[in-house]
C-alpha cells in the first residue's frame, strides 16, 4: 500500500526500525576513499533517513550487507568446530532495482545451486529489501538495455521529496509499523529509469572462438588483481577460503571466506 | 539446515608410500561414495585442498595425495591412528553403467590415474561385465610409477600398458606418451566402445585427438576436468566455467560437453 508522510513523521518511523531491524544503506564516508581526500560511498548500517545517499551510485556493491567480505565460517580447536551465531536482528537493505535483479542471481547460487549455503541463508532468511528509485539513469548505466531497470519484488520503497516522503509498502510487518506513523494512504509508483544514453546489445550464439579474441589479451593485460571488480559487482559470488589460528595459541583459530575474484 | 562447510573427523587407517612424494592416505568414511568424485581434505590452520578419491572400501576410501602445497604437505605430517577433517563426497564421478558390455579403454596420466582407478578396480574385479577392458598409464619415469601392487593384480585380470616418458638405459618396460599407444588400439565396433581419459589438460588434448583419429564417435569418450576447485559446493565461482560448475556437474564430463569447457 502506497502512503505520504511528512519527513518529520518518516524520521521517526525510520528510528523505531532502525531499533527493531539492522538497516543498511549506501552511505558518503568522507575521506574514506581509497586515495588522500577522497570520499566513498559504502554500504554500512544507518540510523536515520539522512545518513543515506540517495543521488550518487554506492562505489562497493549492496551484497556487503548479505554477505561479509570476510566471513568466519566456523572457529576451531584441535578437533572440534564452532559455528558463529547469525544474524541477531532483521535486516533492511536500500537498493536499486538493478541491485534486486542481482539478489535474484545471488539466490540461484547461493540458495538453490544444489546445496544451500548454512551462511546466506540464515542471513537471507532475515532480510528485506527497500527499494530506491532512481529518477535519472547513471551515467554508464545500461539498464534498461538488461531489463533491470525496474523491480517489483522489494518489500519497501521510499522517496525523500523535500519535506514530503513517500512508500509503499509490501511487507506485511512494515505495514503494521505504519499504523502509529500518521500517514495519508495514497497510490505511489517507484521511479524508474526508462531510457540510458548507453546501449548495449547481447550478442547470441557466441562461439568458443570468441575466447581467442585480441580484446582478452588486452583486457587481461591491464588486469593487476586489486579485487576491485569482485567488490563492485553485485552478482559475483567467487570467494576463497582462509585459515588463521592466533598467536597465544596455534591450535585454535577460524576458517574464513574471503571475497577473491578470478 | 544442513552446514556443508563443516568438515567431520576420519582417522588414517593405513598410509600407503608410492614414491617420494605421493602416499594413499585410507581414512574412514561411512556412506555412498563413487569412483571419480572427490572430497576436501581439511587440516585447521593449513586450509583445504580438493583430493579425488583413489579407492572405495568397506568403511573406508583412500585418497592418493601428491605432496606440493602446505595443505598436503601437513596432510602428511600424519600417520595411522592420526585424525585429520575431510568433507564430501563431492562432484558426479564415473558411472560404471556407461561403460558395461563396452569395449573399454582407460588412458591415465600420471596421479590422474586415482580419479579413475575405482573404474579400473571394479573391472579388473568384475572382468566378464565389459566385452573388453584396456589400461594405458603413463608416468614420468619409472620412480613416479603409482599404485604398483594394483598394476601387478590388473595384468591379471585386463589388458594394461604402462609406460614412462623417460627412462634410464636399462630399463625395460614401455617407454614413450600414452599417446603414442593409442594408434595400435584396435577396437572391434568403435560404436560399442568408451574411453576414458584422465590427467593433465595437455595430456587429455593430445589423447583425445589420437582416440578421434581412431574414428571413435564423441559420445564414446569421457574425460574428468581436473580443474582448481575450491568449496565443493557450487559456490566460490573458482571452479565455474560458462554455466558450468566443475565441483558440482563434473569433473567427469562425456567430451560432447566437456570440450566445449575452455578453461
Amino acid at each position: 500500500m502506497g502512503y505520504q508522510l511528512a519527513k518529520t513523521e518518516a524520521d521517526s518511523l525510520f528510528c523505531r526500525w532502525a531499533e527493531e531491524y539492522d538497516v543498511f544503506a549506501p552511505k558518503l564516508m568522507t575521506g574514506e576513499g581509497c586515495y588522500s581526500d577522497t570520499d566513498i560511498i559504502r554500504y554500512e548500517k544507518v540510523s536515520s533517513l539522512d545518513e543515506i545517499e540517495w543521488s550518487k551510485k554506492s562505489d562497493y556493491s549492496f551484497k556487503e550487507a548479505l554477505l561479509s567480505i570476510n566471513e568466519t565460517l566456523f572457529y576451531f580447536t584441535e578437533d572440534q568446530t564452532v559455528v558463529p551465531k547469525g544474524p541477531q536482528k532483521d535486516i533492511l537493505i536500500f537498493l536499486r532495482a538493478c541491485d534486486l535483479h542481482a539478489v535474484k542471481r545471488l539466490d540461484e547460487i547461493y540458495l538453490r545451486n544444489q546445496f544451500e549455503d548454512f551462511y546466506y541463508a540464515r542471513v537471507r532468511e532475515r532480510a528485506r529489501f527497500v527499494l530506491m528509485g532512481c529518477e535519472h539513469s547513471c551515467p554508464s548505466g545500461f539498464c534498461v538495455s538488461m531489463g533491470t531497470n525496474r523491480a517489483e519484488n522489494y518489500d519497501a520503497y521510499i522517496k525523500v521529496d523535500g519535506e514530503m516522503v513517500y512508500m509503499d509498502l509490501k511487507d506485511s510487518k512494515l505495514e503494521a509499523s505504519m499504523a502509529e506513523a500518521g500517514a495519508k494512504t495514497i497510490s505511489v509508483v517507484p521511479d524508474f529509469v526508462t531510457e540510458n544514453s548507453e546501449k548495449v546489445t547481447l550478442p547470441k550464439g557466441l562461439s568458443n572462438d570468441s575466447f581467442q579474441l585480441e580484446i582478452w589479451q588486452e583486457y587481461g593485460a591491464r588486469c593487476i588483481g586489486c579485487g576491485r571488480c569482485n567488490f563492485v559487482c553485485p552478482t559475483c559470488t567467487c570467494f576463497t577460503m582462509q585459515d588463521v589460528f592466533y598467536k597465544d595459541n596455534s591450535k585454535m583459530g577460524e576458517r574464513r571466506r574471503v571475497w577473491a575474484s578470478c | 539446515m544442513t552446514n556443508h562447510y563443516i568438515p567431520q573427523l576420519s582417522t588414517i587407517k593405513e598410509v600407503i608410500p608410492h614414491t617420494e612424494l605421493e602416499y594413499t592416505f585410507r581414512m574412514t568414511f561411512e556412506g555412498e561414495v563413487w569412483p571419480g568424485q572427490f572430497f576436501e581434505v581439511s587440516i585447521p590452520r593449513f586450509g583445504e585442498a580438493p583430493i579425488s578419491v583413489s579407492g572405495i572400501g568397506d568403511g573406508t576410501v583412500d585418497f592418493t595425495i601428491r605432496r606440493v602445497g602446505k595443505v598436503t604437505n601437513e596432510i602428511f605430517e600424519n600417520y595411522v591412528g592420526d585424525r585429520f577433517f575431510i568433507r564430501g563426497p563431492y562432484g558426479n564421478g564415473f558411472s560404471i553403467e556407461n561403460y558395461k558390455n563396452k569395449e573399454l579403454f582407460i588412458i591415465a596420466g600420471g596421479t590422474g590415474l586415482s580419479p579413475v582407478k575405482g573404474v579400473v578396480d571394479y573391472f579388473a574385479k568384475h572382468r566378464d561385465e565389459a566385452a573388453d577392458v584396456t589400461l594405458i598409464a603413463g608416468f614420468k619415469s619409472p620412480k613416479d610409477v603409482l599404485f604398483k601392487e594394483d598394476f601387478k593384480l590388473w595384468k591379471e585380470k585386463i589388458k594394461v600398458i604402462q609406460t614412462v616418458d623417460t627412462a634410464p638405459e636399462d630399463y625395460t618396460g614401455a617407454v614413450g606418451m600414452v599417446t603414442k599407444y593409442i594408434p595400435a588400439l584396435k577396437p572391434d565396433n568403435v560404436e560399442n566402445t568408451a574411453f576414458i581419459c584422465v590427467g593433465p589438460p595437455v595430456m587429455i588434448k593430445f589423447t583425445v585427438m589420437e582416440i578421434l583419429k581412431l574414428g571413435i564417435p564423441e559420445k564414446n569418450i569421457w574425460i574428468s576436468h581436473e580443474r582448481k576447485m575450491c568449496c565443493g559446493l557450487g559456490k566460490c565461482g573458482h571452479c565455474r566455467i560458462g554455466d558450468t560448475y566443475v565441483c558440482l556437474d563434473g569433473p567427469v564430463f562425456n567430451y560432447v560437453e566437456g570440450k566445449d569447457l575452455i578453461d
